[in-house]
């Protein structure tokens, strides 16, 4: 059993400090950090929760309920800084970014407490994986939200398709995960494929921006 | 086999118009053609979550549906359409029959929740009786005003959501993994209508 609230306490407790000696424009960054850990660990409960409602083992709790649940919870504190601050378009961008990153990092760390840290190949295959597929979803939703919500007519349903979007991502890693071979490996290595095209197209837009300033 | 082929044509054609509307929105840049592409697009990421669950596993999804949840999305999208095509006077205007779609939605909500989850038909059958609302005003409205091209987008969804009424039913009257079940055919139906819906939208939006 892995007493993920204890670790969560563990590496709340010098961000928490840290907050307190950030000047004001520097401490939102660690509120973010602090959501993105929060929610996964309310997901993990979540999850927890359902599976035991619906009597689903790991492989269907795994495919089916963690990544709707998860993406959820990642989007929700970024909603609710995007209704109640509404921040610039950049700002909200790397807010989710950091909620996708320390999402990510708190999983990695629950997950290391409990397979271990001995084989660092496939340490690294996880790492960047999971890291990737967290990131490009959480790109995925706030760059679209930073198009959607500058048109009324798309807020409600842009904000329901991008989530739709970043779940069956999600669901579709986990499901390549939970089989096994040649399936298995392709699903480690879409994400880090998604993530590195993403980058790459994220450059070519922003390129003629800069050469126009 | 029957179910994977079905699904596979319908994630190839979903794909298709999605790729067509995208080059469509870039090209004209109109706000119709963003909606289709978005309607296209969570359609297609619902059928390839399906199929691809259905040639891993090797069945269906039993708890959360994942793909429901992006055909939700993609349904939504279908309602803006047909809420944001609408002009001015379309808007105002009012007819007794358009009433009939929010009926027929409440009485196959009520048949429907004897075998799924309450709260998810209940989503599925507003949407659908909104939409079909919006449809059959805008049918009403596009014929009044001889607008012929603007009524064929109306009865393309129209369309649509008769053929996923269809599906579901046959769905609750499941007979085998075989083309002699209606579902099939109903589905394979669905795909078209799909792609009817993209001709009428280029007909009515395009000029």
């Amino acid at each position: 059993m892995t007493y993920i609230d204890h670790i969560f306490a563990c590496m709340a407790a010098p961000m928490l400090i840290g907050m307190l000696f950030a000047e004001g424009r520097r401490r939102p960054i660690f509120i973010f950090i602090l959501s993105g850990m929060t929610a996964c660990l309310l997901s993990a409960y979540i999850n927890s929760f359902f599976a035991g409602l619906y009597g689903a083992d790991v492989a269907t709790a795994t495919a089916e309920i963690t990544p709707v649940v998860e993406e959820i919870m990642k989007l929700l504190p970024l909603l609710f800084y995007l209704l109640v601050f509404e921040p610039e378009r950049e700002q909200a961008q790397i807010a989710m970014l950091v909620i996708a990153v320390s999402f990510s990092t708190f999983e990695n760390v629950c997950w290391l407490v409990e397979n271990g840290a001995g084989q660092l190949n496939f340490l690294l295959l996880r790492g960047f994986s999971t890291g990737a597929m967290h990131i490009v979803c959480g790109v995925l939703v706030s760059a679209g939200l930073a198009y959607a919500w500058r048109t009324t007519w798309l807020k409600v349903a842009g904000t329901a398709g991008l989530l739709c979007s970043a779940v069956t991502l999600h669901a579709m890693y986990n499901l390549l995960l939970s089989a096994g071979g040649t399936v298995r490996i392709i699903g480690y290595v879409l994400p880090i494929a998604a993530a590195l095209l993403g980058y790459s197209l994220l450059k070519l837009l922003h390129l003629p921006e800069k050469s126009a300033q | 086999m029957v179910e994977i082929i079905d699904n596979a044509v319908q994630l190839a054609v979903t794909l298709a118009c999605t790729g067509v509307c995208g080059c469509f929105t870039l090209k004209r840049r109109k706000q119709a053609y963003t909606i289709l592409t978005c309607y296209y697009g969570a359609l297609a990421m619902g059928n390839l979550y399906w199929l691809v669950y259905d040639l891993i596993t090797s069945y269906t999804p039993k708890i959360f549906y994942v793909s429901d949840l992006c055909w939700m999305a993609s349904y939504l999208f279908l309602l803006m359409l047909v809420a944001s095509t609408a002009g001015p006077e379309e808007r105002a205007f009012r007819h007794p029959a358009a009433w009939i779609s929010p009926v027929i939605s409440t009485a196959l909500t009520a048949f429907y929740c004897q075998w799924g989850d309450w709260v998810e038909n209940i989503i599925w059958c507003g949407l659908m009786g909104v939409s079909g609302w919006f449809s059959i005003r805008g049918c009403i409205w596009a014929s009044r005003s001889k607008d012929i091209r603007r009524r064929h987008i109306h009865l393309a969804v129209l369309l649509l959501i008769a053929m996923e009424y269809c599906l579901w039913t046959a769905s609750c009257f499941w007979v085998s993994d075989t083309l002699a079940n209606p579902y099939f055919w109903f589905d394979f139906g669905l795909s078209g209508s799909a792609v009817l819906l993209l001709i009428a939208a280029e007909r009515a939006v395009g000029k």
